[in-house]
C-alpha cells in the first residue's frame, strides 16, 4: 500500500498537469510618461460641438477621457435640444471609431482595386487634373455656413458653380407646399395636433426639438390637455403616442384633411376604412380646438392634406420665417438635371462629400451608370459606402467628432463644431482637402479664400459673430441673433444653364386629387402600397454600420439587425403567409425578398418596410444586413407587386408578449377623472417595513437613490437605451443573440397593447378581419428597480448581488460565479448575463468608458443607476466640501431623455424632486408592488 | 423467496466478479464514448462561455439543473432502501441494499458535476464553499445554493461511510476467496484487516445502526433542500411549500425505478438470478405505488393551491402550464407517467412481469426527468412580466452533458459490480442463518 517517493511525485505531477487552468492575460496600465498639459488622468474634458448624425443639428457636448472620446451628450445650452440627444446622437462615437473607416487616402489602381496612396502624391496628381480645368461639380450632404461657403467659393475658383446638396430624404413635398421651405411648426402652442403620417418624434426634420415641444404641448392643465390625432397607414412610434389614430391608406389623406375641415369625417368614416368611434373622437376634439395644427409627413398626399388644413385653419403656428436648413437641399428636379449632365459627360470631375446616392436614391441604377461616365470621381467621405466604393480617388475626411466647422439648422441657431479629440487616422478636414486641391491646381488660396487652412477660414467668418472665439467654442455656437453671414445661404436650385426652377404646386403633384392618374380603388390582392419609412435609428441608411443602432430595437415592432415587411392579418391571409415567411416585392425593375411581420398596426393593403438596411458595402455591421428598398421607390408610396415565396427567415426582433394579462404592470389614469392611489407606495426605506417582513429594513445614513419614471411622457424613442449602451460598455449580441433572447440592454422599453375594450392582447395579431386595428400601445421603460427587499440578493451564493449603503442593488462583477439564480429570481427580469466574451473590434474599444468595468463571460450584470456618475458627484461634492445637490446626478438615461420621463434623486432628502413626487403625485405606483420587493423606481401612470 | 443455502452464498455472489464478458466491454466502451463526447462539449463551454447552451434570460436554468435534481433524486432511493428500511426491519431490503447504495453513491457523484457545469465562471466555483480566506468573505448562507452544497456534501460523506462500512465484511469475504494477485491486494487493502472477530462484528452492528440513523434524516432533508432552490424563489411554478415532500417522494419514486432498471439486466448479465429474485422487484414496485400516489397528491395540491390563492399570476401560470405551454405535452406525460403507470402494479400480473417492470420503470424515470424540466424551464418561460416571456430548447452541449452523466454513472456502476460484490453477502448469510435456526 505504501507509495514510494518516486511514485508519489509522479502522481502529483500528473495531477497538476491535468488541472492546468488557463490564465487570463492582463493588459497593463501605464501612467503617462510625458503628461500633456490640461489632461488630468481620471478627469473628463468636455467639448461643445454639433451633432451631425442627421440634419436636425442638435447641440452636443462630448466627453473626452485621456484624449479619447467616450460619450456624447446634448449641449444643455443649446436652444432647442436643451441637453438631450436621440439614439443617433448617442451613437456618434461609433462613427468616429468605426472599424471599417477609411484610414488613409486611396486610389483606384489599373486593376480596379482601391489601393493606399500618400496625400502628397494624391493631391499632386489630382491637382494636375484639376489644373486642366474640367467641369467640376460637388455633391455633398447638407452643409450650411462655412463648409457650404467654402465649397461654393472652391467651385468658383475652379470656374464652376455646380453644387448639389443631396439628402435622400429631402422633404420635397413639405417644401413645395410651403413656398419652397420647411417652416417651424410651433406645436407647443397648439391645442390640437393632427399628424398626417408625420413621424415627428422619430426621424422627421428635428426629432429632439419636436419631442421636447410635444412634451410641453401635452402637459395637463386644469384636467385638460392638447389632443393629438395621427392619420396614416402605419402605427409608428409617433402614432403610438396619439390619442386617436385614424388608420387610412395614404391615398386618402388629403380627403381626410378636407373631411376634418368640413365635418364629414364621421359620416364618411366607413368609406375611408376608419372605425366610427375614432372618427367621432377625432371630430369632437377638432371641434373643440382653438389652435389646431397639422403636420406633414414625407409623402405628397400628406403634405397636400396638411397644406389644405393649415391654410384653411390658419392659426399662425406655421412659422415660415424660421425655416429649417433642410430647405436648402437640392430638389428632385435639380438632382435629375445633375444626373442628366453626368450622363451626357458634361461633368469632368466630381467631388462627393458624405453623399451616398448609389445606395440611397430612388432608382439609383441610373445615377450609378452615370457616375461611371465621370472621368475623375473624388470622394471625401470617411466611410467606404457604396458611392465611395465607386470613386477613383478617396481623400478621407475627419468624422464630425474630429472636425472643425459649423452647422446652422435655423437662422437663429448656429452650432459651432470643434474636434473633440485628435485625428485618429491619416485623414484631414474636408475643408483643408479642398483648399489643398485648389492649391495643387494652381489657385492662390490666400487670395481667393483669404485663408490657407480651413480653421483660418472658419475663424474669419466667425469674426462676424461679434463674440470672443473661446466663448463661442465653450458655448457651442451662436444662438439667437446670429448674423446672416454665418447661416445658410438661401441659394436654391442647381444651375443648369439657366433653366428656371420648376413650379411644383400642390395641384400637379402625383397622388393629389387633381392628378388624373390618382388611384382611388383599393389595391388588388397582390398589388400593395409600399409605405417606406425611415428607420428610427438608421434614418436613410447612414447609421447602418453603428451596431448600437442596429441592436437598439425599433420601438413598435422591436425589429433589430435586418428588414421586415409589415402587413395586416387580412393581407397576410390573402397572400397566404404568416410572420417570418418571405415575400418578393417588385417595382420599377428592382426586387427584394424580405420576411413579413403580420400585425394589425398597418392598414390592410399596405406593406410597410423600413429604409436604411441592405447595404452592400459600408462596413461589417451593415453589409448584407436586411434589404435596400430605395430602388423600389419609383414614387413616394408606389404600388408594388408582392409575391409570396422565398422560404422563411426569422424577423430579427425582441420577442415577448404584449398582453399584460391583467397584471397591472402598465397602469393608466383617465384624463379628467379624480386620481387617487389604489395602493400606497411601499417606500424602499425602513419606513416601508412592517409586519409583512421577515427581516428588518436596510438603514441608510446619507443617501437612498431612487427614480421616478413618468409613463405619460415616454414616447418610446429609445434614446435612454442607446445612452446606456454608450455609458456602460454593453456588449453586442447580434441577430443570433437576439434570437436566443440574450439582448444586453440594461434598460428596455416594454410595450403592451390593449384593444378598444381595454383587454390586453399579444401582437402579432392573429385575428384576420380587415377591421381589426391596433388599440392602445403603451411604452414602459423597465430597468433595475434597485429594490430595497431585492429578491436577487438573498439567493446569490457568493454575495455578488448585495445591497449598498446608498440603497443600490450592487452587482459585484469580480465576485460573480455565474449561477444565474439572481436572474431567475428577479421578477422584472432586468438582469443580463454575459453568455460570451463580447468583443469590440478596434478601434471601437477606444470608446469604452474607463469608469465602468468590462465584464467577462459568465458574469451577471444590470443597471447600476450609473453608480460611476453617483460616485463622481459625491467625490466632487466632498472635495468642494458641500452636499450633493438635487439634480446634480443624472444617470445616462435620465440625462438624455428628451421628454423628461426620468427624475432621479435622493429619498433621504425630503426636499428632493423624487421625494415630493412620490409623496404628492396621485399617479404614482410601483410595478409588481404586491411581491413586496419595495422597488426604488416609482412609475407615474400614463394618462389616457 | 428463492433461498440460497448458507454455504453457497459466497460462491453464488462472488462468481459475478469473474472475468468480464465482451458485452460488458462493449457497454463500457460506449460509456467511455459518451463521456468523451460530453467532455468535448464541456471544453467548448468552458472556453467560449455559456452561450453554447440554449439558455437565455429568462431561462437561466434548464437541462443542467434538471440533471442535477434528477440524479440527486435517484440517489435517495438507495438510502431509503439501505437505511430507512433497515431501521424499519424490512427484511426484503437485505439483499438489494448493496446495489442500491452503490447507485446512490455514483448518482450523487454524477449529480455533483452539474452545479459545476452550469456555472458561468466555474474556475472560481470554490467561492461558494465556506473556507477561511484573507478577504474575510463567506458565502451567503441565506442562499439555497449554499444549502445545496452543504446538504449534498453531507449526504455524499455519510452515504459513503455507511456504504463502505456495510461493504467491509463482503470485501473481506472476497479477499478470502480470491486467488493471490492484484485483486487480492486491492481487497486486502480495502478490507482494512477485517477478521470477523466478535468484537469487530459488535462495533460493526452499532456503527451501522448509528450511521443508518444518521443518514435517514438526510433522505428527507437533502432533497427538501434541493427543492428549496425552487421553493425559496418567487417564480410562479416554483414558489410553493408542497415542494419539499413533493420532491422527496419524486426522488424515491425515480430512485426505485432506477434500481429496477439497473438490476433487471444486471441479474442476467452477472448470473445472479437466484440472488435477485422477483420478490424484491415486487416489493419495490409496491413501494412505487405509494410514492406515485404521494406525487399524485402533490400535483393535486399544487393545482388546488394555485386556484385557491386567487393570485392572478398563479392561476394564469397553472392554466398556461397545463394547456398552452410548449411544455404541455411533457407536463401530461409526466402526470401520466408518474401517477398512472405505477398504479398498474396493483395487479400481480403486472408487477411480476419482467418486461413490464422494466418498461414501466423507464417511463417513470423519463417522466421524472421531464417533471424537473417542466418545473425548472417551464416555469421560467412564463414569469411575471409578459414582455420577458421566452422559451427554451436544449442544444447540443446540454444533450451531450446529459449523455455524459448517463455514461459516467453507468461506467462507475459497472466498474463497481465487477470489483465488489453487488449483493449484501453478510446480510444474506445472516438471513440464511436465521432461517436455519428457525428450522431447528
Amino acid at each position: 500500500m505504501a507509495f514510494t517517493r518516486r511514485e508519489f511525485l509522479r502522481g502529483i505531477g500528473l495531477a497538476a498537469g491535468g488541472v492546468a487552468i488557463p490564465s487570463v492575460a492582463y493588459d497593463r496600465l501605464i501612467p503617462y510618461l510625458n503628461q500633456p498639459e490640461d489632461i488630468v488622468p481620471g478627469v473628463s474634458t468636455w467639448f461643445a460641438t454639433s451633432c451631425r448624425e442627421c440634419p436636425a443639428g442638435c447641440g452636443m457636448v462630448v466627453r473626452n477621457r485621456e484624449s479619447r472620446v467616450v460619450k456624447c451628450e446634448g449641449n444643455p445650452l443649446h436652444p432647442f435640444s436643451r441637453g438631450k440627444l436621440c439614439p443617433r446622437g448617442q451613437a456618434a462615437p461609433q462613427g468616429l471609431y468605426d472599424p471599417d473607416r477609411i484610414r488613409q487616402p486611396l486610389r483606384r489602381s489599373e486593376l480596379g482595386k482601391l489601393e493606399p496612396v500618400s496625400w502628397d502624391s494624391a493631391l499632386s496628381e489630382l491637382g494636375d487634373m484639376l489644373a486642366r480645368k474640367p467641369r467640376v461639380a460637388v455633391m455633398t450632404d447638407l452643409q450650411t455656413g462655412t463648409l457650404d461657403a467654402l465649397m461654393r467659393a472652391w467651385l468658383a475658383a475652379l470656374g464652376s458653380d455646380r453644387l448639389i446638396t443631396y439628402e435622400p430624404i429631402s422633404y420635397e413635398h413639405v417644401k413645395d407646399t410651403n413656398g419652397g421651405l420647411i417652416p417651424t411648426y410651433e406645436i407647443a402652442k397648439s391645442d390640437f395636433l393632427i399628424s398626417f403620417a408625420c413621424d415627428f418624434l422619430e426621424t422627421w426634420v428635428s426629432p429632439i426639438e419636436y419631442a421636447i415641444e410635444f412634451a410641453k404641448m401635452r402637459e395637463i392643465r386644469d384636467g385638460k390637455r392638447a389632443g393629438f390625432v395621427y392619420v396614416g397607414p402605419r402605427v409608428s412610434m409617433t402614432a403610438a403616442n396619439a390619442d386617436v389614430r385614424l388608420m387610412v391608406s395614404p391615398d386618402v389623406i388629403e380627403q381626410i384633411a378636407t373631411a376634418f375641415l368640413e365635418g364629414t369625417l364621421e359620416r364618411d368614416a366607413r368609406k375611408y376604412g376608419i372605425d366610427p368611434d375614432s372618427a367621432k373622437a377625432a371630430t369632437d376634439g377638432f371641434a373643440a380646438a382653438k389652435r389646431p395644427l397639422a403636420l406633414p409627413g414625407l409623402a405628397a398626399n400628406t403634405c397636400c392634406g396638411t397644406a389644405i388644413f393649415n391654410a384653411r385653419r390658419d392659426t399662425g403656428l406655421v412659422n415660415r420665417s424660421r425655416r429649417h436648413a433642410l430647405s436648402y437641399v437640392s430638389s428632385a428636379a435639380d438632382v435629375d438635371s445633375f444626373t442628366r449632365d453626368t450622363e451626357s459627360g458634361v461633368i469632368g470631375a466630381l467631388v462627393i462629400h458624405n453623399a451616398n446616392p448609389v445606395y440611397a436614391m430612388p432608382q439609383s441604377e441610373r445615377f450609378t451608370e452615370a457616375l461611371k461616365r465621370v472621368p475623375v470621381v473624388i470622394s471625401l467621405s470617411s466611410h467606404l459606402d457604396e458611392t465611395t466604393a465607386m470613386a477613383g480617388w478617396v481623400l478621407p475626411s475627419n468624422t464630425p467628432l474630429e472636425s472643425w466647422g459649423d452647422y446652422a439648422p435655423y437662422p437663429d441657431v448656429v452650432n459651432l463644431m470643434q474636434p473633440a479629440m485628435g485625428t485618429l487616422f491619416d485623414t484631414r478636414q474636408a475643408g483643408d482637402t479642398l483648399l489643398a486641391l485648389a492649391r495643387a491646381a494652381g489657385v492662390n488660396t490666400k487670395q481667393s479664400f483669404k485663408a490657407d487652412t480651413f480653421v483660418e477660414y472658419l475663424r474669419t467668418r466667425w469674426s462676424l459673430a461679434g463674440e470672443p472665439w473661446q466663448e463661442l467654442l465653450q458655448r457651442g455656437g451662436k444662438f439667437a441673433g446670429a448674423p446672416a453671414g454665418l447661416t445658410a445661404t438661401p441659394i436654391t436650385g442647381y444651375n443648369t444653364l439657366g433653366d428656371p426652377p420648376v413650379d411644383r404646386r400642390a395641384a400637379s403633384l402625383p397622388g393629389s386629387t387633381a392628378d388624373p392618374h390618382f388611384h382611388t380603388a383599393a389595391p388588388s390582392i397582390y398589388s400593395l402600397r409600399l409605405w417606406a419609412f425611415p428607420d428610427s435609428y438608421l434614418y436613410d441608411g447612414r447609421g447602418a454600420n453603428k451596431w448600437w443602432l442596429q441592436e437598439t430595437p425599433e420601438p413598435v415592432v422591436k425589429g433589430v439587425w435586418g428588414s421586415w415587411a409589415e402587413i395586416h392579418p387580412s393581407t397576410a391571409a390573402k397572400l397566404g403567409v404568416s410572420t417570418n415567411d418571405c415575400v418578393k416585392i417588385e417595382n420599377g425593375g428592382a426586387s427584394v425578398s424580405v420576411p413579413v411581420y403580420v400585425w394589425n398596426g398597418v392598414k390592410p393593403g399596405t406593406i410597410a418596410i423600413p429604409m436604411g438596411e441592405g447595404h452592400t458595402d459600408y462596413g461589417q455591421f451593415a453589409r448584407g444586413v436586411g434589404v435596400n428598398i430605395w430602388p423600389l421607390l419609383t414614387e413616394d408610396v408606389p404600388l408594388v407587386n408582392v409575391t409570396p415565396g422565398g422560404g422563411t427567415q426569422w424577423v430579427a426582433r425582441i420577442r415577448g408578449s404584449t398582453d399584460q394579462s391583467h397584471r397591472a404592470i402598465v397602469q393608466t389614469a383617465s384624463l379628467g377623472e379624480n386620481w387617487s392611489r389604489e395602493k400606497p407606495i411601499i417606500m424602499p426605506l425602513p419606513s416601508g417595513y412592517g409586519k409583512r417582513d421577515f427581516y428588518p429594513g436596510n438603514k441608510y445614513k446619507k443617501h437612498r437613490w431612487a427614480m421616478v419614471v413618468d409613463l405619460d411622457r415616454c414616447i418610446g424613442c429609445h434614446a435612454c437605451v442607446t445612452a446606456c449602451y454608450a455609458e456602460n460598455n454593453l456588449g453586442m449580441v447580434g441577430a443570433e443573440g437576439v434570437f436566443r433572447r440574450r439582448e444586453m440592454s440594461w434598460i428596455r422599453i416594454d410595450r403592451y397593447v390593449f384593444d378598444s375594450a381595454g383587454h390586453g392582447y399579444d401582437i402579432p395579431e392573429r385575428r384576420g378581419d380587415a377591421g381589426s386595428s391596433l388599440g392602445r400601445l403603451l411604452f414602459q421603460p423597465m430597468l433595475c428597480q434597485q429594490c430595497d427587499a431585492a429578491p436577487c440578493e438573498p439567493v446569490c451564493p457568493v454575495f455578488a448581488a448585495s445591497h449598498s449603503e446608498e440603497g443600490l442593488n450592487m452587482q459585484v462583477y469580480n465576485r460573480c460565479v455565474g449561477t444565474r439564480y439572481c436572474s431567475n429570481n428577479c421578477p422584472y427580469k432586468v438582469r443580463r448575463f454575459n453568455w460570451w466574451d463580447y468583443k469590440w473590434p478596434e478601434p471601437l474599444n477606444w470608446q469604452l468608458n474607463p469608469d465602468v468595468t468590462v465584464r467577462c463571460r459568465g458574469v451577471m450584470e444590470k443597471c447600476t443607476f450609473c453608480v460611476q456618475r453617483i460616485r463622481q458627484a459625491e467625490i466632487t461634492a466632498l472635495r468642494e466640501q458641500r452636499e450633493v445637490m438635487d439634480g446634480e446626478i443624472t444617470p445616462a438615461c435620465v440625462q438624455t431623455c428628451p421628454t423628461g420621463v426620468f427624475t432621479f434623486g435622493d429619498l433621504m432628502d425630503k426636499n428632493s424632486r423624487v421625494s415630493s413626487i412620490i409623496e404628492t403625485d396621485p399617479r404614482a405606483y410601483q410595478v409588481l408592488a404586491e411581491l413586496n420587493t419595495k422597488p426604488a423606481v416609482i412609475y407615474l401612470k400614463k394618462v389616457i | 423467496m428463492a433461498n440460497v443455502e448458507l454455504k453457497r452464498i459466497d460462491e453464488e455472489v462472488l462468481q459475478s466478479l469473474g472475468r468480464p464478458s465482451p458485452r460488458y466491454a462493449a457497454v463500457m466502451a460506449l460509456c467511455a464514448l459518451l463521456m468523451a463526447a460530453g467532455l468535448t462539449a464541456y471544453m467548448f463551454q468552458y472556453y467560449l462561455g455559456m452561450g453554447v447552451t440554449g439558455l437565455s434570460v429568462p431561462v437561466g436554468w434548464a437541462t443542467y439543473i434538471t440533471n442535477f435534481v434528477w440524479w440527486i433524486g435517484i440517489a435517495h432511493a438507495g438510502t431509503l432502501i439501505s437505511a430507512i428500511l433497515f431501521l424499519f426491519r424490512a427484511k426484503w431490503r437485505n439483499r438489494i441494499n448493496r446495489a442500491a447504495e452503490a447507485m446512490t453513491i455514483f448518482a450523487i457523484m454524477t449529480a455533483g458535476l452539474f452545479p459545476l457545469v452550469h456555472l458561468g465562471r466555474v474556475w472560481v466555483f470554490f467561492w461558494i464553499l465556506p473556507y477561511p480566506n484573507w478577504r474575510h468573505t463567506w458565502p451567503n448562507f441565506k442562499s439555497p445554493l449554499v444549502w445545496d452544497v452543504i446538504a449534498v456534501t453531507t449526504y455524499l460523506t455519510v452515504s459513503t461511510l455507511f456504504f463502505y462500512l456495510g461493504l467491509l465484511p463482503d470485501i473481506a469475504a472476497a479477499r478470502d476467496r480470491t486467488e493471490p494477485g492484484v485483486r487480492k491486494r486491492l481487497y486486502t487493502f480495502a478490507a482494512l484487516g477485517w477478521t470477523g472477530k466478535y468484537d469487530e462484528w459488535r462495533h460493526y452492528a452499532r456503527t451501522y445502526l448509528a450511521l443508518a440513523a444518521l443518514v435517514t434524516p438526510l433522505v428527507i432533508s437533502v432533497h427538501s433542500v434541493v427543492s428549496w432552490d425552487f421553493a425559496m424563489a418567487l417564480v410562479k411554478g416554483w414558489h410553493t411549500t408542497i415542494f419539499a415532500p413533493y420532491f422527496v417522494a419524486g426522488a424515491i419514486h425515480s430512485g426505485l425505478a432506477t434500481v429496477i432498471i439497473l438490476l433487471i439486466p444486471l441479474r442476467k448479465a452477472l448470473r445472479l438470478e437466484r440472488v435477485f429474485t422477483l420478490y424484491y422487484f415486487e416489493q419495490m414496485a409496491l413501494l412505487m405505488i405509494l410514492t406515485g400516489s404521494i406525487i399524485a397528491y402533490s400535483y393535486g395540491v399544487e393545482a388546488f393551491m394555485s386556484w385557491y390563492s386567487a393570485d392572478v399570476f398563479e392561476r394564469q401560470f397553472s392554466a398556461f402550464r397545463a394547456f398552452h405551454s410548449p411544455y404541455t405535452p411533457w407536463f401530461w406525460f409526466m402526470v401520466v407517467g408518474n401517477c398512472v403507470v405505477p398504479l398498474t402494479f396493483f395487479w400481480k400480473n403486472a408487477r411480476t412481469n419482467w418486461a413490464w417492470l422494466l418498461i414501466a420503470s423507464i417511463i417513470v424515470d423519463a417522466a421524472m426527468w421531464f417533471e424537473r424540466l417542466v418545473i425548472i424551464a417551464g416555469s421560467l418561460i412564463h414569469d411575471y412580466l409578459p414582455s420577458e416571456w421566452g422559451w427554451y430548447v436544449p442544444r447540443l452541449p446540454e444533450v451531450l452533458m446529459t449523455c455524459f452523466a448517463l455514461g459516467f454513472f453507468t461506467f462507475a456502476f459497472l466498474t463497481f459490480v465487477k470489483l465488489f460484490p453487488s449483493a449484501a453477502l453478510s446480510e444474506m448469510k445472516h438471513d440464511a442463518l436465521e432461517r436455519e435456526e428457525e428450522r431447528i
